[in-house]
């Protein structure tokens, strides 16, 4: 039996304590709850299991952004977190196999895997226009309408590095999941970048099964 | 403490002083409207163009020396990252490097020991010049920026810069998001109280703009208020764009505070 994956940003601005006046977040956070709810009412579980990175630049004691940013959005959505898988955002491609082996491993759940694209897709973005953020964005993007589990773990660490991808390390774990467990399709997808970052909601699903 | 910019790219003023005449003419401006210092700058603080050491110092060296030629006890400062910029510089009579990206050379403070020149210490979290925040996070901005900054100034004065050469500035904006810079402003009287005199460059920055919502451009009041709070504060070097309301906000402080007597006393006293 599979689970649903859902993708979600790990933008700061997703948080309260983040939020001013204007709530900047509003729809973005909106549609990842929408997200987590479909899938673990698709799943028939109210519990989900984060996979998030650790944060590039720690510089304090707090969980990294991604572990906060997961628990608020499935408070939100009124679910649990069973488990927690932090990968670390540099971490090599195997050590994402190896951690998304162990996953699929243990009774399937439904993930919430909290990651974004580059952050170098304009001259206003965090880190600037790099010119190559485009098509690496594209590629996450398309692996992700594809439910593409080897596309995903065919993005190179070096060059995601570069371009600020925080979520490349977190998509590999989920992408070595899907690979084990197979079968799943994607059934939503929003894409956006207010703000020069690669924004994914994305509900990957598994088949539903007659009875 | 005024900004000149030669850049044909800076934030606020979009290049109005890239011209060398033009910049020259900013410099009499605002020396005539009261401005201490000049802080001389040739390479924008946002990310663009590489621009290396050559054509920084291009833009800045023959500057300075026309400038410290027209004005023999103007203070001159000059933003820069670079110990060969600085080098530079100071050859020609710059009397302050603003190191505004944290000590990102090291070799910086040798500089400013060998030719007896200022040092501005700053806080940026120790992120690569011109680069932005993204997704920076402290436990206590203002308790990691005492800690940088003392560690810098006293790294300083270890390298032979005079300890009365030495400012310290909690860089508002630069590894640092709007909630940072706030709260920097906020407690700024936790570095005030350190024993070094500490600049502030809030001038049109984005904390202010997102605290009020307001662009470039109309910015001017929000940062007067900014400026007002770290005034009573205590610091006591302000790097600015508008020098003449900068100077109106700073002498109401200082007059409320008793640091100054007020201009003209006649109303009740006849």
């Amino acid at each position: 039996m599979s689970s649903s994956v859902v993708v979600v940003p790990s933008a700061p601005l997703l948080l309260p304590e983040y939020t001013g006046r204007q709530d900047v977040g509003a729809d973005l956070r909106a549609r990842c709850v929408e997200a987590v709810q479909a899938a673990t009412d698709a799943d028939g579980t109210d519990r989900v299991v984060l996979v998030v990175a650790t944060d590039r630049e720690q510089r304090g004691t707090r969980p990294p952004l991604g572990q906060r940013v997961g628990r608020h959005l499935a408070g939100l959505a009124g679910v649990g977190v069973d488990g927690m898988v932090v990968v670390a955002w540099d971490a090599p491609t195997a050590e994402c196999r190896a951690l998304g082996r162990h996953l699929s491993g243990r009774p399937a759940a439904t993930l919430v895997v909290v990651a974004d694209g580059s952050a170098r897709r304009g001259e206003k973005a965090p880190g600037h226009l790099d010119e190559r953020a485009a098509a690496v964005d594209e590629s996450i993007v398309s692996a992700l309408r594809a439910a593409d589990a080897d596309a995903l773990l065919a993005l190179d660490p070096a060059l995601c590095a570069d371009l600020l991808v925080q979520g490349r390390a977190p998509l590999q774990v989920a992408a070595s999941v899907m690979a084990a467990r197979g079968g799943l399709s994607c059934d939503a997808l929003d894409v956006s970048d207010p703000y020069g970052v690669l924004y994914v909601v994305a509900r990957l699903t598994p088949p539903i099964t007659a009875p | 403490m005024a900004i000149v910019n030669r850049t044909p790219d800076s934030f606020y003023d979009k290049g109005r002083t890239w011209a060398e005449d033009a910049a020259f003419d900013r410099v009499r401006q605002v020396v005539d409207q009261g401005a201490d210092l000049v802080d001389i700058g040739g390479i924008k603080a946002a990310p663009g163009a590489e621009i290396d050491a050559a054509e920084e110092k291009s833009r800045v060296v023959g500057f300075v020396e026309r400038v410290r030629g027209a004005y023999p006890d103007l203070v001159i400062s000059v933003d820069t990252w670079r110990s060969e910029v600085a080098r530079a510089v100071c050859e020609v009579g710059a009397d302050l490097i603003n190191d505004a990206w944290g000590g990102a050379d090291p070799e910086l403070p040798s500089v400013a020991a060998e030719f007896g020149a200022s040092l501005v210490c700053t806080h940026t979290g120790g992120v690569t010049p011109r680069t932005r925040p993204h997704r920076i996070e402290y436990d206590d901005v203002v308790a990691d920026a005492r800690a940088s900054l003392l560690r810098q100034a006293e790294r300083a004065v270890s390298m032979g810069v005079a300890r009365d050469r030495v400012v310290i500035d909690p860089a508002h904006d630069f590894g640092k998001n709007t909630w940072h810079s706030l709260e920097v402003t906020r407690r700024l009287d936790e570095l005030t109280t350190l024993g070094w005199p500490v600049l502030v460059s809030l001038s049109n920055k984005d904390f202010v703009g997102e605290a009020l919502d307001l662009p470039v451009g109309e910015r001017l009041t929000g940062t007067l208020a900014a400026t007002a709070l770290c005034a009573w504060h205590g610091a006591q070097v302000y790097r600015v764009h508008e020098v003449v309301e900068t100077r109106q906000v700073l002498d109401l402080v200082s007059v409320v505070a008793g640091d100054l007597p007020p201009a003209r006393t006649v109303r009740g006293l006849a």
